[in-house]
């Protein structure tokens, strides 16, 4: 079908609007209230034009093309049209666009210098709203506020949290929150983007510098596994603010607040900024040269079995390749990236941690079976995409040891208690074994478990992943400290297989496909290692109490055997950190820390749980002395003798990694040996779960100012009111106190019957909860 | 007064007893004859909409479309849901028909949505009475209602057939811009009332995203008779392009204000004459013929003219709801204006830049005039924002608020320019 837009033959589908036939055309049509992810309001009438023998202009935005129709964007009732609303849109709009944080990036300002009058004509008195406080995220200036609701709209459709809305009629009509609240929701910051003027504003950047003023550099995100695009904008060599960079495959215009207001914590005063060395017992400053020295001399005098290197699955793969090279040099074998890991069973050869299917094609699944992901808070990009299937009518399932708030509504769910996670997947293997056509040979451990009767929740959602013909598994990030965790991976595979579906593990940090890929971990088959010997994993390398430990980009509180490991570095004679940040009592565990620079600060790759690599440039400089992981790692390795370049560069080690790596061909096959079931999770009494706050998942996030205000991080714990009543609890006090072997803590109590039986949920949101003890272990609870 | 008016013999039939409101009052003048007949016979859903495109009835709360026209745009082959919704919002400054039809003859009502309900394939139907009705004429058409369901008019099986009609009453809560149909549709759904943008229109994607056709209490209230007495009967009173007969609110300067069906067509004069005449025997100013929202017309204009839809039309305004406020030579125009703009200032629903920003930047301009400090500026200003909102909004309130201030400048000009002392 045909139409003419100023006198341009333009094709178009049945349905298509005006202003989506333009924008496919080139040709400009001006808007406020359109969006092109958003659904259609056309309120603001910004883009009248003119179709030929109508006597009333059109809005393009809501508009559908009628054949053969000739249309106007440019003629007089056209121009008049727009230049009459704007005239409209400024009456009330503060005309003060110097003093104001959208000046230079603002909508209204770039369309009324075409549209606009020279003069104001009005003279009476404009409106002011006055603001409240929605959090320490976004800094409201409403008067501003031009009434598009794309921030409503936003709120409704895109979030999936509706706490925005119009309150009021007519010119009093006031953009808000219902109830002067805080904004919860995990991707809040997009209505800063989205809001065309100067309403929303980021608050942690507002009026400190401007637009035109900073640099724009390309970065990755750093705390999921998704690896949402962003630009970092950058100010006198500082991260001043970061927005969403267009990727329509990954995180298509948005991005989470996490992923948008971390780089707060670049300069929080826990940041290395020399390096230190333990001299006389006490951390001293020392020149790089100096603390190269100490580490070659120290390391030279341990046997290379004895000394341990844990890297992080947040560091980019450059660092990581260099860091198992560096110590597969020296003969050092023992090396992990599985530091909240918690079994390490069954598996030859620890499985990809992926996503069988591209990211954007979770958007046309018809069934999703979640099993405890809490993924609107912690994958907030994947659970956009499960909120777009919802929206199209496809079945969204969970399994979840916790009701977990979801931006999306479940067709079926099951609330278990952790302890019978892994029994409820067996539940799934023996329905479907019965039900799918599909032939698996069933290990004989595993029927051996079979009880002849499932669960009919677990039937309604087999037979819902069955019926459906694009169906995906997706298994919760934090299932990863989880005693059985390869019980349930293995499990999910064969349900995945059995149901014909696709299967996910997702992860908590950005690039552990990059760890995987380059080897940092023990024993493994791929080429870079040429070791033969049984080596030790995280865990038996913390058990074993070695000689010596090298954590690179890693706290403590990371480590899953968080206690065992500071007990083993206090007895380790040298233990060396590479870190960006380091805590006082941190500090006193090491004999060398090495300032090393934030992946906002270096270049580097992440690799995805699709194994999408995506490389970016250096955002900034390193903080103070600190200093890129791939150069350290160079020098360290010149240091003893490697034959390369002197003057290597970024790019060479990109290209190496490349070659070595990413050209490689992987057998990502699962297989697995000597499948004894054997439940490791069975407290048998009051267990422990809960995943970590998903601002506290690791060391840079946890450091941001304004999203730690976002959340209250006072300790408290959940806990149905059954299993209180159980343990005696006297539920008219607000507080309780829990006890974990020898420790205790004080904690306020939240009466939840979103909790499984028999369960203490805590969320694990600062290091007190780290201090009283392990996830999945037992817990007591005690009256005051 | 000419004799030979006819009067209240449609929806204010009841009237003539002393118990209008009342279920036998109604069945003795035949009410609900027309309903059994149609569930009786089970009538071809088209015949009925046929009758009522013949009849030439036109839409009685304020646009003045073909009833007929607008049953049709309804698919009947398609199964989907469909709905039937009675406009009572009636807000329209000056109108206050629909209230005296709910209170006096709410049976009529309840009758003619059964019928328009049937005739669309439509199962569940909703009333949506104004706030302000909260009182007797709530009170009485609730009544009614019940009695309509006790006596099984109404509900599952109606008087023994196979035949389902859902009948709702819903209070609104005091907003005018409700009464746009589509934002009594985000009302009914329990969204805050803001008009839908068109297409789609409400006979294609309407209520709950099904076909839906909203008519007003007076067009639904004509309904049965227009059946039972057929189209010819209906064509024989009134004009050619305006059939039938109208309720007119009159108020203002008048010594009888009240409701007046008539014939449409029938000589403003004459009108004039059935409510008493104007107060104190004083000339008339202007007239604003068919609530506030349509164009004022001069006292001479108004004189010569009929109450049908073309010739006020023609004398450049509308029949709108068929509200006549009448002002008297005394009357302050730029005072009823300042009124008029403050209502539309305060009722914009506040979605479109031009009304929301256009109705107070007007209601301010007049306001400055009148307390003296105004300019010719600003009635330049003035004269040119009707215009600029005009047309260029999603639903007419727009168009509303523009006509009264375009015309009340267009014809007393004069009167603005007195209050303006300093000239710049
Ligand atoms: C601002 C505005 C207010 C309206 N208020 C009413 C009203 O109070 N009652 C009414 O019947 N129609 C009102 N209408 C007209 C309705 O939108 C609609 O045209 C009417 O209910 C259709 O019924 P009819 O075809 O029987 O006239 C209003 C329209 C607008 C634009
Ligand atoms: S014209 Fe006015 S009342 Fe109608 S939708 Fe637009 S803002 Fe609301
Ligand atoms: S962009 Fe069309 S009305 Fe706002």
């Amino acid at each position: 079908m045909k139409i003419k837009i100023n006198n341009k033959e333009c094709v178009f589908d049945k349905g298509d609007t005006l202003i989506q036939i333009a924008d496919r055309n080139g040709i400009h049509i001006p808007r406020f209230c359109y969006h092109d992810k958003l659904s259609i309001a056309a309120n603001c009438r910004m883009c009248l034009i003119e179709q030929a023998g109508a006597n009333k202009p059109q809005p393009a935005c809501s508009t559908p093309a009628i054949e053969d129709q000739e249309y106007f964007t440019n003629s007089d009732l056209a121009l008049d049209s727009q230049k009459n609303t704007m005239e409209f849109l400024l009456i009330n709009h503060p005309l003060d666009c110097p003093v104001c944080d959208q000046g230079g990036m603002c909508e209204l300002q770039d369309l009324a210098l075409m549209h606009g009058r020279v003069k104001s004509r009005y003279k009476e008195d404009k409106r002011v709203v006055v603001d409240h406080n929605i959090g320490p995220l976004i800094k409201t200036n409403m008067t501003r506020c031009i009434h598009c609701t794309r921030c409503v709209r936003y709120g409704e459709e895109i979030a999936g949290i509706k706490e925005f809305g119009s309150i009021g009629r007519g010119e009093t009509m006031e953009i808000r929150t219902y109830l002067t609240s805080a904004i919860n929701s995990p991707m809040s910051g997009n209505m800063i983007d989205i809001c065309p003027v100067g309403a929303l504003n980021a608050s942690p950047s507002h009026m400190k510098g401007r637009t035109w003023e900073l640099e724009k550099v390309k970065f990755i995100s750093n705390h999921d596994c998704v690896g949402s695009n962003m630009d970092i904008h950058v100010l006198e060599n500082k991260v001043f603010r970061v927005v969403p960079h267009e990727n329509n495959k990954i995180n298509e215009i948005w991005l989470s607040d996490r992923d948008r207001f971390s780089y707060e914590a670049l300069d929080h005063n826990e940041r290395v900024k020399k390096p230190t060395a333990k001299i006389n017992g006490r951390h001293t400053e020392v020149e790089w040269d100096q603390a190269f020295e100490i580490i070659k001399n120290n390391l030279d005098s341990i046997n290379s079995n004895d000394v341990s290197g844990l890297i992080s699955a947040n560091s980019t793969i450059e660092e990581q390749y260099l860091f198992q090279k560096w110590l597969r040099e020296m003969d050092i074998n023992n090396i992990d990236y599985r530091v909240s890991q918690n079994d390490f069973r069954y598996q030859t050869e620890e499985p990809f941690p992926k996503i069988d299917i591209p990211i954007d094609d979770i958007e046309n699944m018809d069934s999703i079976l979640l099993i405890d992901s809490n993924i609107t808070y912690e994958q907030p990009i994947l659970s956009h995409k499960l909120r777009k299937l919802f929206l199209k009518n496809a079945k969204i399932n969970s399994i979840h040891t916790y009701n977990y708030t979801y931006n999306f509504d479940l067709e079926n769910s099951i609330l278990i208690n952790p302890n019978f996670l892994v029994d409820i997947l067996i539940d799934f293997v023996e329905y479907l074994s019965i039900t799918s056509n599909r032939k698996f040979d069933i290990p004989a451990e595993i029927r051996k478990k079979f009880k002849g009767n499932a669960k009919k929740s677990v039937q309604e959602i087999a037979k819902n992943l069955l019926a459906k013909k694009n169906s995906l598994i997706l298994l919760g990030s934090s299932l990863v400290s989880h005693p059985d965790y390869q019980l349930l991976k293995i499990l999910t595979n064969m349900i995945s297989i059995m149901a014909n579906s696709s299967k996910g593990y997702l992860v908590e940090n950005c690039n552990v496909a990059g760890a995987w890929l380059t080897g940092c971990m023990p024993n493994t088959t791929k080429k870079i290692s040429k070791d033969k010997n049984s080596r030790f994993n995280v865990l038996e390398a913390i058990n074993n109490k070695l000689d010596s430990y090298i954590i690179y980009n890693l706290e403590f509180i990371d480590f899953y055997h968080y206690k065992e490991l500071k007990k083993s570095l206090d007895n380790a004679k040298f233990v060396l950190g590479f870190q960006s940040f380091v805590t006082e009592e941190e500090k006193s565990f090491y004999d060398v820390i090495l300032p090393l620079a934030t992946a906002f600060e270096s270049p580097g790759t992440f690799v995805n749980i699709e194994n999408e690599w995506q490389s970016f440039a250096q955002g900034c400089k390193p903080y103070y002395m600190s200093k890129e992981g791939w150069k350290i790692l160079t020098k360290l390795r010149l240091q003893n003798g490697a034959s390369i370049d002197n003057s290597v560069d970024y790019i060479d080690v990109l290209n190496e990694v490349d070659s070595v790596v990413r050209n490689q061909k992987f057998n990502m096959e699962e297989k697995y040996n000597n499948l004894v079931i054997e439940k490791k999770l069975n407290t048998g009494s009051l267990t422990r779960f809960g995943g970590i706050d998903s601002y506290y998942i690791d060391n840079i996030v946890r450091r941001a100012d304004s999203l730690n205000k976002v959340n209250s991080k006072k300790n408290f714990i959940s806990v149905n009111k059954k299993t209180l009543e159980a343990n005696n609890i006297d539920i008219t006090k607000n507080k309780l106190i829990v006890r974990q072997n020898d420790n205790t803590l004080l904690v306020e109590l939240i009466i939840d019957e979103n909790v499984s039986d028999n369960s203490v949920y805590i969320i694990n949101s600062n290091k007190e909860y780290y201090e009283l003890g392990k996830r999945y272990q037992p817990i007591k609870i005690e009256n005051v | 007064m000419k004799n030979n008016i006819r009067i209240n013999e449609l929806c204010f039939s009841t009237l003539s007893s002393n118990n209008p409101n009342s279920l036998e009052t109604y069945l003795s003048q035949g009410g609900y004859s027309t309903w059994k007949k149609i569930v009786n016979d089970f009538t071809d859903k088209q015949e009925i909409i046929d009758l009522v495109v013949k009849s030439g009835l036109r839409g009685r709360g304020g646009a003045g479309f073909s009833t007929g026209k607008k049953w049709s745009f309804i698919n009947l082959e398609s199964d989907e849901i469909k709905y039937l919704v009675c406009n009572a919002d009636e807000s329209e400054p000056g109108t206050c028909k629909d209230r005296d039809i709910l209170r006096y003859n709410p049976h009529a009502v309840i009758e003619g949505m059964l019928i328009a309900s049937y005739a669309i394939g439509a199962n569940v139907s909703y009333c949506y009475l104004r706030g302000e009705f909260m009182g007797e004429v709530y009170k009485n058409f609730k009544q009614a209602l019940n009695e309509a369901y006790s006596n099984n008019f109404v509900g599952n099986n109606i008087l023994g057939s196979e035949i389902n009609i859902e009948l709702h009453d819903l209070i609104g809560a005091g907003a005018y811009i409700v009464g746009e149909e589509t934002a009594m549709l985000e009302s009914i759904e329990g969204k805050k009332g803001f008009p839908r943008y068109k297409p789609p229109f409400p006979a294609i994607k309407g209520l709950f995203n099904s076909p839906t056709i909203i008519n007003n209490v007076e067009t639904l209230a004509s309904i049965p008779k227009i059946i039972s007495n057929g189209p010819i009967w209906f064509n024989s009173i009134g004009t050619k392009d305006s059939p039938g007969f109208k309720c007119f609110s009159v108020s203002g300067h008048v010594n009888k204000p009240g409701n007046y069906e008539v014939p449409l067509g029938t000589p403003f004069k004459d009108l004039l004459e059935l409510a008493g005449g104007v107060k104190n025997n004083k000339k008339i100013k202007a007239v604003i013929p068919g609530g506030s929202s349509v164009p004022v017309l001069p006292g001479n204009i108004i004189m010569n003219i009929n109450m049908d839809y073309e010739s006020i039309a023609n004398a450049g305004s509308l029949l709108g709801s068929g509200a006549v406020i009448i002002m008297d030579e005394n009357t302050n125009m730029v005072k009823v204006l300042h009124r008029i703009a403050r209502f539309y200032y305060s009722e914009s629903c506040g979605q479109c830049t031009p009304c929301r920003e256009g109705t107070g930047w007007m209601y301010k301009i007049i306001d400055k005039l009148l307390s003296g400090k105004g300019s010719l500026k600003d009635i330049e200003t003035l004269e040119s924002l009707p215009n600029m909102i005009a047309s260029s909004t999603i639903c007419a309130f727009g168009d509303a608020a523009a006509m009264p201030v375009e015309s009340f400048i267009k014809y007393y000009k004069n009167e603005f320019l007195n209050y303006i002392k300093n000239e710049d």
